[in-house]
Formats: C-alpha cells, sequence, structure tokens
C-alpha cells in the first residue's frame, strides 16, 4: 500500500517537474545559459533513476 | 683695391652657387634612394600576397619575416574565417535549442504517459513498459541538462560567472 503511494507521488512529482523544465525550456533562447532548466534536468535525472531503482519489477 | 674685392666677391658667389648646387643634388640622391627602398619593399610584399594565393589561405603566413605586417589576403582570409565560425557558431546553437525544445516535448508527453498508466492501474509495481519509460526519461533528461550546459561559444554569462551554473546543482 506505502509502496503503491510512493511511485504514485513519484510519478506525480516527475510530471509536475517536467511540465515546469518544458515551460522553462520554451522560455529560454538558443544564448542563454538557464540553471533552472539545468537543476529541473537534474532533477528528474535523479527522480527517475530512483524510481527505476527502488521498483520491483510486476 | 676694390678690383680685387671685387673678385673676392665673385669667388664667394661661386663657391656659394657650388654648394647649393651640391646639397640640391645630395637631396635628390636621397629622395631617389628612399623611392628605390620603398619600391623593393612593396614588390616584396605582393611576392609575398602572390605565394598565399597561390598555395592557398592556410599557407599564408610562411615567410617569417611578414609575420608582423599583415597583408591585405590575410586580413581577407582572417575575416572570412571568424564570419564562417560564427555562422557555424550560430547554426550549431539553433540546431541545440531545437533539439533541446524537442527533448523536453518528448519527456514531458511520456511523462504524462506513465502518470496515467500508474494512476490507471494503481498496483505497487511497475510494468516492464513503464520502467522503459522511465529510462527513457532519465536519458532525456540528462541529454537536456547537456545541451543546455554545452553551449556553442562562450555566452557571456558563463564568461563572467563559471561557477553558478554548477554550485547550486545537488550531487549525484
Amino acid at each position: 500500500m506505502e509502496r503503491r503511494q510512493d511511485i504514485t507521488s513519484q510519478c506525480a512529482e516527475l510530471l509536475k517537474l517536467a511540465t515546469d523544465l518544458k515551460s522553462e525550456v520554451d522560455k529560454s533562447t538558443k544564448d542563454m545559459l538557464s540553471v533552472t532548466v539545468v537543476r529541473k534536468a537534474s532533477e528528474i535525472e535523479q527522480l527517475a533513476h530512483k524510481v527505476r531503482a527502488g521498483s520491483p519489477k510486476s | 683695391m676694390q678690383q680685387i674685392r671685387h673678385t673676392f666677391l665673385n669667388i664667394g658667389y661661386r663657391f656659394a652657387r657650388l654648394y647649393a648646387g651640391l646639397g640640391l643634388s645630395v637631396l635628390l640622391v636621397s629622395m631617389c634612394v628612399s623611392m628605390s627602398r620603398s619600391q623593393s619593399s612593396g614588390s616584396h610584399g605582393g611576392q609575398g600576397q602572390g605565394l598565399g594565393q597561390d598555395q592557398g589561405p592556410n599557407q599564408v603566413h610562411i615567410n617569417s619575416s611578414d609575420s608582423i605586417r599583415q597583408s591585405p589576403s590575410d586580413l581577407l582570409y582572417g575575416n572570412i574565417d571568424s564570419v564562417m565560425a560564427e555562422r557555424r557558431a550560430l547554426a550549431l546553437n539553433i540546431q541545440r535549442q531545437k533539439q533541446m525544445v524537442a527533448d523536453s516535448d518528448k519527456l514531458l508527453k511520456l511523462t504524462r504517459a506513465l502518470n496515467d498508466e500508474v494512476a490507471a492501474a494503481n498496483t505497487g509495481s511497475l510494468t516492464a513498459e513503464q520502467l522503459r519509460k522511465i529510462a527513457e526519461i532519465e536519458k532525456l533528461a540528462r541529454n537536456v541538462k547537456q545541451r543546455m550546459t554545452d553551449g556553442v561559444g562562450p555566452p557571456p554569462a558563463l564568461q563572467t560567472q563559471p561557477g553558478v551554473v554548477f554550485s547550486s546543482l545537488p550531487n549525484h
């Protein structure tokens, strides 16, 4: 039960981060180095790795 | 007495004319020498320029004696190189931005699909397909991060504050 909630909340967090990332990338230009984009992408990468590593296959 | 004085004056006048003539001739000779020197140096530079045109733009700086003085062809090829490099950097930057937008778009679609699947299934485990999607999400996020940090050419913000980009990042 707790594991199920974890996966659901982690996927919801991934969706929120991905939405934020898309918004930030759309705001950035080719001559711009956005620290927010780098940070969000790094958070998504880490969270995805955590979900994948901690999840047993069904 | 007056005749002697007149004779001396006449001799002095002739000497004065002689020295004036000599001075004028020396002046003319020095002018000719300087003109011939400038012509010879001009022809030498033209020869170097011809070498550059014959052997291509990469071999313009063969003569070490001409390295200080740049010929017009050097300046022209230098300008062309810099313009080409600027255009190439601009094209690469545009391509990088497009790929980043496409990656983030794909990442959002995958995350949305995964979230819908997980919410619908409501189980405590993930399927192989869902795990593959998560791996793809991870890879896309890494690509976006890499593309943002690997800007083509030195952006001004990065040059002035190089530590800002990585200082606030969480450690892996």
